[in-house]
């Protein structure tokens, strides 16, 4: 502990954010319906309801690798449609605020790379998600801003879509049809399998998309604290965090890896109230 | 003030479907092309639909619409089946030949369009290949330079796959398309639909007069039981061609 004075009472420890939980299970129900109903649609046999867009349309991504084309043309990318830079507009207000939560809320490839993850702590236990040593692990960490780099460039260079042919989120959501490249599905396999070792893989390594969301955190509106004096040093924080940062050792969370996804706060894994919290203004 | 993950979701899922109800509301949320390709902004062309930016949301419709080439040779050169032609999605093509080597899928719409049409192209962007049918179409009715000449040479899909291909492809059509099925009144239209499997022998039951039929294979009728497919393939007669002008026979009696 790092205070003389003396410390909130621990509460009894939440188990999880289940809120967070349920957020996910909505949006990646709702997106993997849609896929299936471009599918249908395609055929004629859509549900009215429903939107038949393609995942390409839904993709805020697709903004990010359309916008020097978009600036230079007017035009988007092929399969890229207006709908992708608004949530492109619509993810980087969210950043503005509060970080990458998109990434923690409502990425369905982070979703099912969590679920993925319930398995492999079951397997491993605590060795999960520390199977690669720090240093390394560390360096891998920058990866995906080679990867956003290249698809980036690539993109404005080719005026085509050429991060679909390695989407693993594209060819998890779209696997029963023929427009998955066998290199989307290859890198699908390898992060599934990643998965059961490590917690979100893809998000940590490879995602340009995180990667673009990752700068947001280091002046996000919405910031991440830990208070040192009511801190217990329990390090469970530590341990709820999905990305591996080290939150007992920082006072305010500016790592470009946070995906804000609160679990090591008070109200979720954090058993001393108001300790790690998200705080507006850095008052709490 | 402290957020709560209560609070964290109520703020996400606002902001999200707020942000999208607010580009509906202003019509900027647009989820499907415009199905308005490029320009060529330069050149003789200038102004002129690129065939560069067909994308596979197009249908043959879209195609022959915007590039003004007519239908029906574009069913004859991706050998489209479907009694809509102009309602088929590009993308079925990936979907019909995939099972191929050589890519051929919407970036052989292009190649064909930009060919049959003389735009400048750029033969050496990508590999794709055409089906012989299309080839011979080109040969046929475009003013190839010998450079586009020597890249269909080695980008034609060959006859033996063709077909294969499109034997494949009657396989797994709906039933009541092919010609073996015994037709319901509701769906005879669909069913007079000469195929793989079409005999000369089925022509003539459709009501097609035999002199009709040997006016178009230049010759007196073979066996009546042989397939139109194979007596195109013995004769080396584009079969996809020579269905197109029995089905108008076909149309005409029906």
């Amino acid at each position: 502990m790092e205070s003389s004075q003396p410390a909130k009472k621990p509460q009894k420890r939440r188990k999880t954010n289940s809120i967070r939980s349920w957020v996910q299970l909505f949006f990646f129900v709702l997106i993997a319906l849609i896929a299936v109903n471009h599918t249908l649609a395609e055929q004629g046999r859509g549900i009215q309801f429903l939107s038949s867009a393609s995942l390409h349309a839904l993709c805020p991504f697709g903004g990010v690798v359309s916008l020097y084309q978009f600036i230079t043309t007017g035009r988007f990318v092929q399969k890229v449609h207006q709908s992708s830079l608004v949530l492109m507009i619509i993810g980087v207000v969210l950043a503005l605020f509060a970080g990458p939560v998109f990434c923690g809320w409502v990425c369905p490839f982070g979703t099912f790379q969590e679920w993925i993850a319930k398995i492999g702590k079951k397997i491993f236990k605590k060795r999960y998600n520390h199977f690669i040593p720090t240093k390394i692990d560390n360096v891998l960490r920058y990866l995906r801003y080679l990867v956003l780099i290249w698809v980036v460039f690539m993109t404005a260079r080719s005026m085509t879509l050429v991060f679909a042919d390695v989407d693993p989120y594209f060819a998890l959501l779209n696997f029963w049809t023929s427009e998955v490249a066998i290199g989307g599905l290859i890198v699908l396999g390898i992060t599934i399998l990643a998965s059961l070792f490590i917690e979100r893989p893809w998000c940590k390594y490879a995602c340009p998309y995180g990667a673009f969301l990752g700068v947001f955190n280091l002046f996000r509106i919405f910031s991440l604290r830990r208070d040192a004096e009511t801190c217990i040093d329990c390090k469970l924080c530590d341990k709820a965090c999905p990305m591996n940062i080290e939150v007992s050792k920082l006072s305010v969370v500016r790592n470009h890896q946070c995906i804000s996804c609160m679990e090591c706060t008070s109200s979720a894994h954090c058993p001393v109230p108001q300790t790690v919290d998200f705080v507006v203004g850095g008052k709490k | 003030m402290r957020i709560t993950p209560r609070w964290m979701a109520v703020f996400v899922i606002t902001v999200l479907f707020g942000g999208i109800f607010v580009s509906i509301a202003v019509g900027e949320w647009t989820t499907k092309s415009n199905k308005e390709p490029l320009k060529f902004t330069e050149g003789r062309f200038a102004g002129e639909n690129n065939p560069a930016d067909i994308r596979g949301s197009y249908t043959f419709g879209d195609v022959s619409t915007l590039f003004e080439v007519p239908l029906e040779d574009l069913a004859i050169a991706f050998h489209v089946l479907e009694p809509d032609v102009a309602a088929v999605s590009l993308k079925t093509i990936e979907e019909k030949f995939g099972h191929l080597d050589v890519d051929l899928g919407t970036g052989s719409v292009k190649l064909f369009v930009a060919l049959y049409k003389g735009y400048p192209y750029d033969l050496n962007a990508e590999d794709n290949y055409l089906l012989p049918d299309a080839t011979d179409l080109l040969k046929q009715k475009a003013s190839l330079s010998l450079e586009s000449l020597a890249y269909l040479d080695n980008h034609t899909v060959s006859e033996s796959d063709a077909l294969a291909a499109l034997e494949m492809q009657e396989q797994t059509q709906p039933s009541g398309f092919s010609s073996e099925n015994t037709p319901d009144p509701e769906h005879a239209f669909e069913a007079y639909k000469i195929a793989g499997k079409t005999t000369f022998q089925n022509l003539l039951d459709w009501g097609v007069k035999q002199g009709d039929i040997e006016k178009i294979i230049d010759q007196p009728l073979p066996s009546a039981n042989l397939l139109i497919k194979d007596w195109a393939t013995s004769q080396g007669v584009s079969f996809s061609i020579l269905k197109s002008q029995l089905q108008a026979l076909v149309d005409a009696v029906k």
